[in-house]
């Protein structure tokens, strides 16, 4: 048997996941497949209102059922030493001042803020006993006015949520020069202005958060679907449980899905840790979709002004984003990025914006607690940007098409600074257009329009182009072990949730060792095996674990050259390394491959002392900085006057992802991407009516896209390798939320604008298009 | 919960319903989502087992859909255009899974303003058939679903099956629905209409709305404007705003009222015009 690399396994190949079988068989390991021996159920008992103060928690009638064992409410836990739920994020406030971080104790003590917030666990030998039980919680409330809106939190009158925060503000964030901006502003020949609205998301992963918590003799585990095990493991450790790290471990297996939404460290996992400890056995649970629902962070819910000005030739001059982003009830699980820091960075785009400011109130109000969604406030940067490009496009009377020309940054000033901080090292942004133009077939479009129009529909087309900066530095590492027989295992910090990380990094891997693809399988999710990891998010991890890789990779090449010259008798310096083998330079026939050196180390042979004594590495690399995937994706919509349908009818997409290294994940990615842009510009809302009530508690009437609403999504790449990591590539795992929500809103309202319509917000559904046209055409 | 009992004959179902109240499942697709974290309460008598309420039979001059006959069954059954509507609902209700469980008796029987199943079947003229120790009786299916949420069963009685007359001239049926998507939805709206033709000029027509009402209904203004008209792809044209005075939508988070009236104008006069000779 040959032990080299195969070169149909090569970086660039569309390799199909290797994990793939095992879950097309029902073999994956979901945290839910988790049974430890004597387990026990846990099942939450959760407020049925918005906001009150808690008289009292009435646990006895729940105690006393069926197969109970223990009943826990807030007070239980405080009083066992546990920690508060962290707020590790933290920016300062426009004045300076520190951003208000409230505290959480992970089941409710004082007051009630959102439908859904946790009272009490109960824990049973069933889940059915626990179910039963937790019905049988009495929560005794005083009612509280209730706030489901940022507008409304701020109000005057508003009832307060948490006493530190005034005005229920939880962060007032600002970015940006005002006074240079706001000349930029008076100086203008245009402004272009938009309100807009990024609508609140049910997340919706296909596997529901779930939790399974061990205490044995001072030994903390945590079974959990998170985005890394190592952060989640030390936030765990020091802020809840106070111990010393190596006295926790944190263990996932697979993940269905994320998005973002199980990044947080959740109240549950720290009250089935708690329940563990006080019943010694471990404890288990599960969240149903309802109370994914009701539980689960939700995605973005932001609501702002933008505003472009522009000169008298349409050249930018500045860009102000002014709005609020509704965090929902707690800190912690909620994040500020999205509404502030991530709307600085990518509102920039692919233009030469000189100045930009950004004012955000992030706001507590009676609701789920919203977090990270796919992009996580740049799908949100983009959407503003190309929004308002369109509209400044339709207003100046200047084509869309060349009005972005004229904007952009030319690919002959990379590197370019950005006002936001930024440097791009790449990108050929008028290039990417004119691909998508053509690719799109941007010029037949006035056929397809008349045709949709003999059919009686209107027709329109959108341009997104988008950028997106992607998660910044951290260290991230890359173990490899050879194992006796051949295997080799890589083990990274970073945590696949459905991406397929095994087969690109295997790919990675395989090439730079010259080894076989099929001897290579990944580990990840185990916090034990780990010295460092930034886990999985903001699109970095083919970056950041790839860096890692590549140089755990070179680390073994130079233990191999070392052992190779002690075996074939010469210097290290005269060995070389290529495709998988170590010779000496000038004479090809004394080599030995990296399978021959496993042999000779397995087999027993003494090395000195003073030589590796293997070929395993274990390597914590410092990631490179963000990169900027970025593209142009090209919508045409259909919509029906009379009954405000919405159709996408074609898509087309041209994307930079630098080197992709395996182009069948990356065009998944890009595909799921736009699928979930589809769904928030078109049908996805979460609705709470004024008592803070969800509505759309149920698929019934929270509306998903799903495949018949999908036309086929075409692919094309405009790679410009990135020039700051080793494999050149650019993060493409949110991108497509970017390109879709702009290009189809932006093609709904050309559609439109045929009846004066010149704004639309998402989601576009068929009776608020319906309005919007009524109003303008009632006659219709 | 109380007792489960699937008996395997229609007797011993019926014996049981005499004995004490029942709920009644088939499919229990309404049943699920009902009870989404809730116990289920009082007993429940389960239909699937009695073979003989299962299926369509085609008489002299009607139709026989048993009561537990599946959606799936439905599509899958050589029928002629007289049913090309309610097999179109039928493959929009839910999605496979729930086409392959759901029956048009359940469908009927839960008697949800929404439910798809029962505009088509308000078209084709259906009766239901219903069953007790004391014998068997038909009610016209408007008369039997007759409030949100209510049926005209009695105690002790079992809808067995839908009977669907025969008409004795050519007909073409269709439905269409309209929601936030096409599938696995409850309507905004649904309408089904039904004609015979005779010598190229609708002879009879009847059309009905689903969504936009406390029970779906048919709308007799528009059926008798539509008595006599040419059957051209312009049939439609001649519905106004006063045909579907017996409406009476409601406002809620998928659509308001003056968007479901105005939206199920638009969708009455498409069906009618698909009618139309192709």
């Amino acid at each position: 048997m040959t032990y080299a690399a195969n070169p149909k396994f090569a970086v660039g190949q569309p390799v199909s996941r290797t994990e793939d079988p095992k879950l097309v068989r029902g073999a994956g390991r979901f945290t839910d497949d988790i049974n430890l021996p004597t387990q026990l159920y846990a099942v939450f008992a959760r407020s049925p209102h918005a906001h009150g103060v808690i008289r009292g928690i009435d646990i006895a009638a729940a105690r006393a059922m069926p197969g109970v064992l223990g009943v826990f409410i807030g007070t239980d836990i405080e009083a066992g030493g546990f920690g508060r739920m962290p707020c590790g994020l933290t920016a300062p406030n426009r004045d300076g001042s520190a951003m208000v971080k409230p505290s959480r104790v992970a089941l409710a003590v004082d007051k009630v803020r959102f439908v859904g917030d946790p009272v009490a666990v109960v824990v049973a030998e069933t889940a059915a006993q626990a179910r039963d039980a937790a019905e049988a919680v009495v929560l005794d409330l005083d009612p509280l006015q209730a706030v489901t809106t940022a507008e409304s939190a701020m109000a005057a009158n508003a009832p307060r949520i948490h006493d530190e925060a005034i005005g229920n503000v939880f962060l007032d964030y600002h970015y940006g020069d005002t006074a240079k901006v706001a000349a930029a502003f008076a100086q203008a020949a245009h402004v272009t202005q938009l309100d807009l609205c990024s609508n609140r998301i049910a997340v919706s992963p296909m596997e529901p958060r779930c939790a399974a918590g061990q205490y044995d003799d001072g030994q903390w585990t945590l079974h959990v679907g998170c985005q890394g095990p190592f952060a989640t493991r030390n936030t765990l450790a020091r802020e809840i449980l106070k111990a010393a790290p190596d006295k926790v471990r944190v263990i996932t297996g697979n993940v269905g899905g994320s998005f973002g939404m199980k990044a947080p460290l959740y109240p549950e996992y720290v009250a089935v840790l708690f329940a563990a400890r006080a019943l010694g056995r471990p404890v288990k649970w599960a969240n149903d979709r309802s109370e994914s629902f009701l539980s689960d962070g939700h995605g973005r819910d932001h609501q702002m002004h933008a505003e472009l000005a522009l000169d008298r030739d349409g050249n930018f001059l500045a860009v102000r984003i002014t709005g609020t982003g509704n965090l929902g009830a707690y800190p912690g699980q909620a994040t500020v990025i999205p509404a502030s820091a991530n709307v600085v960075k990518n509102i920039i785009g692919v233009y030469r914006t000189p100045l930009l400011e950004v004012s955000t109130k992030c706001v507590f109000t009676n609701t789920a607690p919203v977090g990270a969604y796919r992009g996580a406030g740049r799908p949100e940067a983009n959407y503003y940007m190309e929004r308002l490009v369109d509209q400044a496009a339709r207003e100046m009377g200047i084509d869309r098409v060349e009005l972005r020309r004229r904007n952009h940054i030319p690919a002959d000033l990379m590197p370019y600074g950005t006002p936001s901080g930024q440097t791009y090292d790449s990108g050929e942004f008028t290039a990417v257009l004119d691909k998508a133009l053509l690719f799109a077939d941007w010029n037949g479009f006035e056929d397809r329009k008349r045709e949709s129009e003999r059919r009686g529909l209107l027709r329109g087309r959108g341009i997104g182009q988008y950028l997106e900066v992607t998660a910044p530095p951290a260290s991230e590492m890359c173990s490899i072990r050879f194992e006796t027989g051949g295997n080799i295992t890589l083990t990274t910090g970073t945590l696949d949730q459905g991406q397929g990380h095994a087969t690109p990094f295997a790919q990675v891997a395989a090439q730079r060792l010259g080894v076989p693809f099929e001897r290579i399988a990944l580990r990840q999710g185990d916090s034990d095996d780990l010295k460092a990891g930034g886990g999985t998010g903001g699109s970095k991890s083919m970056v950041s674990a790839g860096k890692a890789i590549v140089e755990a990779c070179d680390k073994v090449v130079a233990q191999g050259r070392q052992i190779a010259a002690f075996v074939l008798n010469a210097s290290e310096g005269e060995i070389t390394f290529n495709d998988g083998r170590f010779a000496v330079e000038g004479q090809a026939d004394r080599n030995l491959g990296i399978g021959d050196l496993l042999e000779v180390i397995g087999g027993g042979l003494p090395l000195p002392a003073h030589l590796p004594q293997s070929l395993d590495v274990e390597h914590i690399a410092q990631t490179p900085p963000s990169t900027f995937p970025n593209g142009c994706h090209i919508a045409e919509v259909e919509i029906d006057p009379a009954t405000g349908v919405v159709r996408v009818d074609r898509y087309s997409m041209v994307n930079d992802f630098g080197v992709m290294i395996n182009p069948l994940l990356v065009e998944g990615q890009a595909q799921g991407g736009v699928v979930q842009g589809l769904g928030q510009a078109l049908m996805e809302l979460v609705i709470y009516d004024e008592s803070g009530q969800l509505l759309t508690g149920s698929y019934t009437d929270y509306a998903m896209p799903r495949a018949e609403d999908m036309p086929e999504l075409r692919f094309a790449s405009h790679p410009v390798p990135a020039t700051t990591n080793p494999l050149g590539a650019k993060g493409c795992g949110e991108a497509g939320c970017a390109g879709a929500l702009p290009s189809i809103m932006n093609a709904a309202v050309d559609a439109l604008s045929k009846y004066g319509i010149m704004h639309m917000d998402m989601p576009a559904t068929a009776p608020r298009v319906w309005q919007a046209i009524r109003e303008k055409a009632p006659a219709l | 919960m109380g007792d489960y009992v699937r008996p395997a004959g229609l007797d011993e179902a019926l014996e049981h319903l005499a004995r004490r109240p029942y709920a009644v499942v088939a499919g229990a697709t309404d049943l699920y989502p009902a009870h989404v974290g809730r116990s289920l309460q009082g007993h429940l008598l389960d239909i699937s087992g009695i073979l003989t309420l299962r299926g369509i039979v085609r008489h002299d001059d009607h139709w026989r859909i048993g009561a537990t006959t599946t959606w799936s069954d439905l599509i899958a059954a050589d029928l002629p255009p007289l049913f090309d509507g309610l097999k179109q609902a039928a493959r929009e209700i839910g999605g496979r899974q729930i086409q392959n469980a759901g029956t048009l008796g359940g469908n009927i029987c839960n008697a949800s303003p929404a439910a798809d199943g029962v505009p088509p079947l308000l078209a084709l003229d259906a009766e239901v058939e219903l069953a007790s120790v004391d014998g068997m009786v038909r009610l016209p299916l408007a008369a039997f679903v007759n409030r949100s949420r209510s049926t005209a069963r009695k105690r002790g009685q079992l809808l067995t099956g839908i009977l669907v007359p025969q008409p004795a001239l050519p007909c073409r049926s269709a439905f269409a629905k309209l929601g936030a998507r096409r599938y696995l939805v409850i309507s905004i709206a649904s309408v089904a209409a039904m004609i015979e033709i005779d010598c190229g000029l609708v002879s009879r027509a009847r059309v009905a709305v689903g969504a936009c009402s406390p029970v779906p209904c048919r709308l007799p203004e528009l059926e008798a404007a539509l008595r006599g008209a040419v059957l051209d792809k312009r049939l439609g044209d001649c519905v106004t705003e006063s045909h579907l005075a017996a409406l009476a939508p409601i406002d809620d988070i998928r659509a308001d009222a003056s968007y479901r009236r105005a939206a199920v104008t638009v969708m009455v006069r498409r069906i009618l015009n698909q009618l139309g000779p192709a």
